[in-house]
């Protein structure tokens, strides 16, 4: 591992996020309070970013960006404080220097939009982007119009009243009295999808001071309403501290998939998640049923760094075989699972000043 | 029959001991130099496959111990630079209301981190810094990269790509070839109980012999590159230390499996000597010239020594050489014992010697000649016994130094044992003088023996793989290699897997072992900044590491990119204007520099085609090539992008490329559109009307109704397309003066039904100044048509009035904004509504109207 580069995006304000395109060819940088800007940056060559493109976006600080799969165009989600995502859609031709195309501000949100992301592509799909904000409602947004003009809101998701998987539980309809200061105070808001549509539209999501993963079925149309698939529960005798941050690994075809979750008190747990057994080889199989298990199931098996400072993000790489978090401390961590199944810190990053003057690292 | 396994192989089926890892599995790995030196001083050298220092946890308890201080210290950080605040100033740093966050790059291993505010207390407000200044590193985003290859590495990696790639092509062409040797109900039994192929290949067994030559040639080629690198004085000293352990590694691994032969019957004791020797050469050949130019060389401290290691190191024909020197010695007994040995041990028969027509015939030399030793050595000495060869008290002393020569030559493993400086020296004599019939199936019983009494240094993590190769302990030596370097596991794991040595363990990995080096490999490829360029390569290795290697070669193809379009940047601009200036140059100069991007893009985009088409990856180039053409639609390369929407099969995209340049005629009137229709592949609009016609005659001929959806994706193109090509004839005839031509393609065009709805007003306007032409072009039968077409679009516009009359307006937008332009007027072009188009059509009317009445009059079908 080593520093490669550096950039000096030249926000007024220091950033907040930092998103790649699919190809992590392009970069794409937002920032705080003082300028609202994002900034478009493209690699060269030689691996330097040169900047493409800037605009002022919103209209409050800027909190989290999102490209979409480049099989529905060159678009960038942008959610803020001002409690609106943005759809931008890259120009072209004449007006390319130009800030980006606003395709659509999607509203409703009661509260900040935390995060937004958009859905995995299939071919023929429509895009459709997903955005939680401090009203610990789930929005889904999808544009069946090819201009991309028209984006309609799915029936929003309130996280903490989902009926818990298998139950026969309408959804809470009226949804909660307001989300309390204590709760704003502590809690937290992520979603991450699921990165293979083999099984539908399936996002991950938490809210607010539960340390509960929430993993739902998102249906295709807008007006069907969404399906609790599992929840996962922190092990028991493990903290129940509110999360802070998810992500659904990359699963690559493999039979599993993986989750990472961060915690308000730095803890850092990896689900293993098994879909549901296919039915086709149950056809084949009468003697061992017991393994095609009906719904989906998923164990911890990892879980580090309880009583470390809050984890700010956690982030798989584009294989699911490395796991990258940050904390309050100041370092960004990487674990890697090793041949023995458990996972190892494979190296940090502090922005310290190395210990001694003229030497780095060892 | 395949080969009996028990030729060459260690792993009789029936042992597996040798094969089990539970040993080493609790042994945390050589702390040693573990760490990947990349050569680069300005951050810490990581391989992200080498295992950390502190990898040995096991299971959820010791992960959490990964976070502990003491562990972490260990853990290889890379300081950011520049640093965000000094050492020790953490606390006010963290306190100011600043953290770090990061993300990691879909493609390359990069990770962008940055410095950001901690969430406000109320997350609905903008979070906020004690104090607003911001330092350089607030103001900085950080890249930092899992992996980085010195150039030498590179030279390896893409190098053995080749070689590795032959390798699989031989080993699965040896499969083909073997298969019908495999009975037809041995195939049936592939099938498990749920009906899945296990693999015929595990039915063939070990490859056979002329495969093992083949695979043996091959591994030569990998040591030749070995050899190259670890000779090469520009190559990072510490790098060739590598370089030469992974030869001397994978040398072993050749002589102990892949034998010349590819048997591996035969004896193995002078190979094994030569791989010692080569590994670690001694004695030093300065220190024998220092011995021989002393006046009386037995005098010198390492004479007796110096004879010794040549002995085990078998050069049988300087050591007696030296002997030989004791020849002047005043004492006679040992002038005469040392005659005698120098003579024997001179003629030692060594089973390289090219007379032994089969190994029995060497076998039997060696026994006489050890007979004949012995029988010599006992006249000598007479039946004196120990202590008493040499009756002169001076000299008596000398004995012992005898005897170890007399020893070693006799092949007494206790004395070899004792006398061999390390574990390999030991091995390297064991099967030339205590063992001559050492074959590649004793050694673990002979490393057992030897490894009592030597054990290895664990430490040395080179001595650690070597000796587990040599024991046979196949699984030990792999993950040795594993901590080594991942390039050699990879590799060497593949071999050896081929000749089916590795065993499953499923109760550590999910996947076999050689598809899980295989992975880590190909990962380490993936994860550096040079990873576009290895993007073939990585293909390679996913595509031979199993199914999820097969899984991860689709979304490793899927992010290649390919920047058809990205020449558009900035560049567009510039061109636009230039060549609103002048056309003829200035477009030159730019454009040498774009199709040379371009060619550089189409080249990649050939390149994973045909690797899509290799790896079987339709569906994932169909996306790819849908994608491209999005892009390109974007940017209005329209041609291109028809080209791939046609290898993606995307028959919706190609009608909307067609519709799109009809809106080009539309908006920007008859130049623009041949312009872009000309950009479109000849053979695309060519073949449009074959294709329509094919499909319209799969019309049921009975009902006229087709069999196909008439709104069938693949119609509807073929349909748009053919009109593009028609709509092209009419205008070109238009230019060149064909009116009649013109007019009946007009008719054509509007009568066949391969007209979009939108545009039939505008084709009737079209026809407008056809209709008035001074010569009758229309018969009164096509005038009829045009008047029910006219009707249609007339009833149809009364409730649909955008679908059929807006194309019309844009249209006639077009003409007036072109008028007004030549009359420098640009107020009046804008105001022309749906009246105006209504008008329009009641001007076709009239026109239409006029021409019938002609057409019957005067016309060539009057019937007057």
């Amino acid at each position: 591992m080593l520093q490669t580069n550096l950039l000096a995006p030249g926000h007024s304000d220091v950033v907040t996020h930092v998103t790649y395109d699919f190809y992590g060819e392009r970069l794409s940088v937002a920032t705080c309070s003082a300028d609202q800007k994002i900034k478009v940056f493209r690699k060269t060559q030689e691996g330097t970013w040169d900047q493409e493109t800037e605009w002022k976006a919103h209209d409050a600080p800027i909190l989290h960006l999102s490209f979409s799969h480049p099989v529905h165009g060159s678009l960038l989600a942008s959610s803020s404080h001002d409690r609106s995502v943005r759809v931008w859609e890259e120009p072209t031709g004449r007006e390319r220097d130009g800030r980006w195309i606003e395709r659509a501000v999607l509203t409703g949100a009661k509260g900040s939009v935390k995060q937004v992301e958009f859905g995995v592509a299939d071919a023929g799909s429509e895009p459709r982007v997903a955005t939680i904000s401090t009203d610990s409602y789930l929005r889904i947004y999808s544009s069946a119009d090819p201009s991309l003009s028209d984006w309609s809101l799915h029936q929003p998701i309130h996280i903490p009243t989902l009926p818990t998987p298998g139950s026969t539980d309408e959804p809470t309809v009226d949804g909660p009295s307001n989300t309390s200061s204590g709760e704003l105070a502590n809690g937290g808001w992520g979603i991450s999808w699921c990165k293979e549509r083999w099984w539908g539209s399936i996002i991950a999501s938490f809210s607010g001071l539960s340390p509960i993963i929430k993993i739902i079925s998102i249906p295709l149309d807008t007006s069907s309403s969404s399906t609790s698939l599992l929840f996962l529960n922190p092990p028991q005798s493990s903290s129940t501290s509110p999360l802070t941050s998810v992500s659904w690994a990359p699963s690559c075809g493999r039979a599993y998939h993986l989750i990472a979750s961060g915690s308000r008190d730095g803890t850092v747990r990896i689900w293993r998640i098994e879909p549901p057994g296919e039915k086709l080889r149950v056809d084949y199989n009468d003697n061992d049923e017991s393994d095609n298990h009906v719904g989906w199931k998923g164990d911890c098996v990892a879980e580090f760094g309880k009583g470390g400072a809050r984890v700010g993000m956690v982030d798989w790489n584009a294989t699911g075989t490395t796991l990258t978090t940050t904390d309050d401390e100041g370092v960004v961590r990487i674990y890697k699972p090793t041949y023995a199944r458990s996972w190892k810190l494979l190296g940090q990053m502090t922005a310290e000043e190395p210990p001694y003057e003229g030497e780095n690292g060892q | 029959m395949a080969p009996a396994p028990t030729g060459f192989s260690f792993s009789t089926p029936s042992g597996g001991s040798p094969f089990s890892f539970a040993p080493q599995s609790q042994k945390p790995p050589a702390s040693g130099p573990s760490t990947f030196p990349l050569g680069s001083s300005s951050s810490f050298a990581a391989k992200p496959s080498a295992p950390a220092s502190n990898q040995d946890a096991d299971g959820m308890d010791e992960d959490e111990a990964i976070e502990d201080g003491e562990d972490e210290d260990e853990v290889e950080t890379c300081y950011l630079q520049p640093a965000a605040y000094p050492k020790g100033e953490k606390k006010k740093w963290k306190a100011s209301g600043r953290t770090i966050s990061a993300t990691v790059s879909p493609a390359g291993g990069e990770i962008a981190s940055w410095v950001t505010k901690k969430p406000a207390s109320n997350p609905n407000e903008p979070s906020q810094l004690s104090s607003t200044s911001l330092s350089i590193s607030d103001r900085t985003i950080f890249f930092t990269s899992l992996s980085s290859l010195p150039n030498s590495l590179i030279q390896l990696y893409t190098e053995s790509h080749l070689l590795f790639t032959s390798l699989q092509q031989i080993v699965a062409e040896s499969h083909s070839r073997r298969l019908p040797s495999v009975g037809m109900e041995k195939i049936a039994e592939a099938w498990d109980r749920r009906g899945n192929l296990v693999g015929v290949e595990s039915l063939l067994g070990p490859p056979d012999a002329e495969t093992i030559m083949h695979m043996r040639r091959l591994a030569d080629l990998y040591l030749d590159q070995l050899a190259e690198l670890k000779g090469n004085q520009d190559v990072d000293v510490e790098l060739r230390t590598r370089f030469t352990a992974f030869y001397n590694i994978l040398n072993l691994a050749e002589v102990l499996y892949l034998p010349v032969d590819g048997k591996g019957e035969g004896l193995v004791g002078e190979e094994l000597l030569d791989w010692v020797n080569d590994v670690d050469p001694a004695p030093d050949n300065s220190q024998g010239n220092d011995i021989m130019s002393t006046k009386n060389p037995w005098d010198h401290p390492s004479f007796f020594p110096y004879v010794s290691r040549c002995i085990l190191r078998g050069f049988h024909l300087p050591a007696a050489s030296f002997l030989r020197s004791l020849t002047n010695h005043s004492y006679t007994p040992i002038s005469r014992l040392a005659s005698l040995l120098a003579q024997h041990l001179s003629i030692i028969p060594r089973s390289t010697e090219e007379r032994w027509r089969v190994d029995l015939e060497f076998l039997q030399a060696h026994k006489q000649w050890l007979a004949k030793f012995r029988a010599e050595l006992a006249s000598f000495t007479g039946g004196r016994g120990r202590g008493k060869w040499f009756e002169v008290d001076t000299y008596r002393a000398w004995e012992s130094d005898f005897r170890i020569v007399v020893e070693l030559m006799e092949g007494k493993p206790t004395r070899i044992l004792e006398e061999a400086s390390d574990w390999r020296e030991a091995l390297g004599a064991w099967g030339t003088l205590v063992d001559v019939d050492m074959r590649r199936d004793h050694l673990p019983e002979v490393m057992a023996m030897i490894l009592d009494k030597i054990p290895v240094d664990t430490t040395l993590q080179e001595d650690a793989i070597q000796s587990a190769l040599c024991s046979a302990e196949i699984i030990k030596a792999l993950m040795g290699c594993y901590d080594l370097d991942i390039w050699l596991s990879a590799h060497l794991g593949d071999l050896l897997d081929k000749l089916e040595l590795v065993p499953d363990d499923e109760q550590r990995f999910e996947i076999p072992l050689r598809d899980y080096f295989l992975l880590e490999y190909a990962e380490i490829l993936q994860n550096n900044p040079k990873y576009s360029a290895f993007w073939r390569v990585i293909c390679d290795y996913l595509n031979y590491a199993g199914q999820e290697g097969r899984n991860r070669l689709k979304s490793h193809i899927m992010r290649i990119s390919i920047s058809l379009d990205s020449t558009q940047k900035g560049k567009t601009k510039q061109i636009d204007s230039q060549t609103a200036i002048n056309q003829d140059e200035g477009m030159d100069v730019e454009e040498e520099g774009e199709s040379k991007e371009i060619q550089e893009a189409v080249r990649l985009l050939d390149e994973v085609r045909a690797a899509c088409g290799e790896f079987k990856l339709e569906e994932e180039f169909k996306m790819i090539s849908q994608i491209l053409a999005g892009k390109l639609i974007r940017i209005g390369e329209y041609g291109m992008a028809a080209s791939m929407s046609m290898m993606a099969g995307d028959g919706w995209a190609l009608s909307r490329i067609a519709e799109t340049i009809l809106d080009a005629y539309i908006s920007d009137g008859d130049e623009e559109f041949l312009r872009l229709v000309d950009t479109l592949p000849p053979t695309l609009l060519s073949e449009a009307p074959t294709a329509l016609a094919e499909l319209q005659s799969q019309l049921d001929p009975s009902s006229g109704l087709p069999d196909l959806p008439a709104t069938s994706a693949l119609s509807i193109f073929a349909s748009r397309l053919t009109f593009l090509s028609e709509f092209r004839d009419y205008l070109l005839f238009l230019t060149q003066g064909a009116r009649d031509r013109a007019a009946s393609k007009l008719v054509g065009l509007l009568t066949s039904g391969i007209a979009p709805v939108g545009i039939w007003a505008v084709l009737l306007v079209e026809s407008v100044t056809l209709l008035e032409d001074s010569e009758i072009l229309f018969s009164s039968n096509e005038t009829f048509e045009l008047l029910r077409v006219l009707e249609e679009v007339k009833s149809n516009a009364t409730f649909a009035p955008s679908d059929y009359l807006l194309q019309l307006i844009q249209y006639l937008q077009q003409i007036s904004k072109s008028k007004t332009d030549q009359a420098e007027n640009s107020q009046k072009g804008m105001k022309i509504g749906f009246e105006e188009g209504w008008k329009k059509l009641d001007e076709v009317r009239l026109a239409l109207a006029r021409n019938l009445a002609r057409a019957l009059v005067g016309g060539f079908d009057s019937p007057f």
